[in-house]
């Protein structure tokens, strides 16, 4: 389906129109908020802790009295930067993955997916933490346990899919004319197994961010004094009872992320399976 | 002829199971021969003496073929070693038999609540689709799949605990103690199987068989229990499956959240001081439930699904 199509389709939908409004404001204030907002968000000023919201400080200020508003901005970049990352790398080597085991059969499905069954034994949530456990603390281990967790799900789908169009038509035509493995890889087989994919990777989009959020409070992604969604929350939560609004707002901004990722990925499922599309 | 092809079934879901807990094995084994550094000394400690390096050199058979030390450590596994703590240097054991309980019963209560909320939430929504009651609990479903569980956490400790004062916020030393907890893990579950309700009732609510039993003057409540409800049940079963084993996994956030003396919180604090040897058995207890969980409700399945067995 041509891109064009697929975005009308989505935005057809009222709860696509609404998924996507709020995720392209949320890239928005990722990407051009912390230029129009200019407040540091490291900055500590003590005079300020813990003050609630006030026309100086729009969403009040924090324990060591750094805006609020600021980190949730800067937090934005940072939280959606590593969840995309995350869903992008496990998409292309997971992809990959089920394309070659899907189009070159034999040796190489058993080998790759016997891989992916030992990886889906355990639970996601579980395997990140595996996979922490290894790489260590840090932005970009986070990013790739991120992406580790996801790329058996990934692998699965495009072998499933690349099953199913391996034998058309059109990819023996290919051969025929003496197409290289890699062309019909690419050029044939790719396009045509996007869409599930697409759909899976929208929706794998809201998980990964929950779960990348939930791996900096745990201590173990995004490391303080970094702005990250997550590491605000462990950090507010010594001040619950004090200062509820240093806890209000990066939840916030994690559940309506989520939200926009999740009704994205519904309205994308409908418009490219027909299976789910409203009678 | 049935029962056969029933016992069948079930041994072949055993024999999965046993390949399934080796290929967590796996997983766990070559991870932590994957973390820098020569693996006796990751499992000694750093600062261990040379003599105790050399002495789990000499138990994990370092020195010989990956699969020996491999068939050696499912060996010490099964029989409950899972070697010292560096921190404690308690058995790996002991700790786990004893946080064992605090976690199983928070997943197990979390289970419950969100099945004993979710399920009619799901048939209710079904049943008056298109009204206020299916808007109102699908948008709570839709907010406890959204929400992050470490939130709602927070927010009902700064309710509860803080401003009214009604609930603990940490610690197990009793019932009460449960309440937060539970609502915290329950929530993203009892989305999930309201979501799934709701759609497999909808599914089920067009059949013919409904229609027929409405038709021969059945009062709607037995249509939509007796006819409708189970048989929308099978698919709901498997996802009940999935969830538990979900909640015993994301019980690690909501353990650090109420300071929860379970397994999850020992993981992470294991894996913050690089304490391998309790990540290793942590991981592989976490990861045998789940395979064990995953089997328990393929027999459910099976159970109230007799095409299954046949198959």
């Amino acid at each position: 389906m041509a891109s064009r199509a697929l975005l009308r389709g989505i935005l057809r939908s009222p709860s696509g129109l609404v998924g996507s409004a709020l995720i392209a404001c949320m890239l928005l204030i990722a990407f051009i908020g912390p230029e129009l907002l200019r407040i540091d968000p490291s900055a500590p000023d003590l005079s300020a802790k813990l003050r609630p919201p006030s026309r100086e400080h729009w969403f009040g200020a924090d324990e060591l009295g750094r805006d609020v508003l600021s980190r949730v901005v800067y937090g934005a970049r940072m939280s959606l930067t590593i969840t995309i990352l995350g869903v992008v790398g496990s998409l292309v080597v997971g992809s990959a993955l089920g394309l070659l085991a899907g189009f070159r059969g034999g040796a190489w499905e058993m080998a790759i997916m016997q891989l992916v069954e030992m990886l889906m034994a355990m639970p996601g949530f579980l395997l990140a933490l595996l996979a922490i456990t290894v790489l260590g603390i840090g932005v970009q281990n986070l990013i790739a346990s991120l992406a580790i967790q996801s790329i058996p799900v990934f692998a699965r789908v495009a072998h499933a899919a690349t099953l199913s169009v391996r034998e058309m038509e059109f990819i023996q035509a290919a051969q025929s004319i003496g197409a290289t493995e890699r062309r019909i890889m690419v050029r044939e087989l790719v396009p045509n197994i996007m869409s599930p994919l697409l759909v899976q990777a929208t929706l794998r989009l809201a998980t990964t961010l929950l779960l990348a959020s939930s791996l900096s409070f745990l201590g173990l992604g995004v490391q303080p004094p970094q702005p990250e969604w997550g590491a605000m929350l462990s950090g507010g939560r010594a001040y619950v009872s004090a200062a509820p609004h240093v806890i209000l707002f990066p939840g916030l901004a994690i559940m309506v992320t989520t939200l926009g990722f999740n009704l994205m990925g519904d309205a994308l499922r409908d418009t490219l399976d027909p299976r789910y599309r409203r009678e | 002829m049935m029962t056969s092809s029933t016992a069948g079934y079930l041994v072949q879901r055993i024999a999965r199971l046993g390949l399934l807990l080796l290929m967590v094995a796996f997983v766990v084994f070559v991870a932590i021969r994957l973390v820098p550094g020569d693996p006796a000394v990751v499992l000694a400690g750093v600062d261990a003496r040379p003599e105790d390096v050399e002495l789990i050199r000499h138990e994990m058979g370092l020195d010989r073929p990956a699969l020996i030390q491999f068939g050696l450590f499912v060996g010490r596994v099964v029989q409950g070693d899972f070697g010292k703590s560096l921190r404690s240097h308690r058995p790996v054991i002991d700790d786990l038999a004893k946080r064992l309980p605090a976690s199983f019963w928070l997943a197990t209560a979390s289970l419950v609540v969100a099945v004993l909320v979710g399920m009619p939430l799901g048939v209710v929504a079904a049943i008056r689709r298109g009204t206020a009651l299916d808007f109102i609990s699908m948008a709570l479903s839709v907010s406890g799949v959204c929400m992050p569980t470490f939130w709602l956490g927070l927010l009902l400790i700064t309710l509860f605990s803080a401003r009214l004062g009604w609930l603990p916020s940490s610690g197990w030393e009793g019932a009460r103690y449960l309440v937060l907890p539970v609502i915290t893990l329950a929530a993203y579950s009892m989305a999930n199987i309201a979501r799934t309700v709701r759609s497999c009732m909808l599914d089920v609510l067009r059949q013919d068989y409904v229609r027929t039993a409405r038709a021969k003057g059945l009062v709607e409540r037995a249509v939509i229990v007796r006819h409708a409800l189970r048989n929308a049940l099978v698919p709901v079963i498997a996802v009940i499956g999935l969830q538990y084993g979900y909640l015993l996994g994301s019980s690690v956030v909501t353990e650090t959240v109420f300071a929860w003396p379970g397994i999850g919180l020992l993981l992470i604090d294991a894996i913050k001081n690089r304490d391998y040897p309790v990540v290793q058995a942590t991981v592989l207890l976490i990861g045998a439930l789940f395979a064990v969980i995953n089997l328990a409700s393929d027999f459910a399945y099976a159970w109230v699904d007799p095409r299954i067995r046949k198959r």
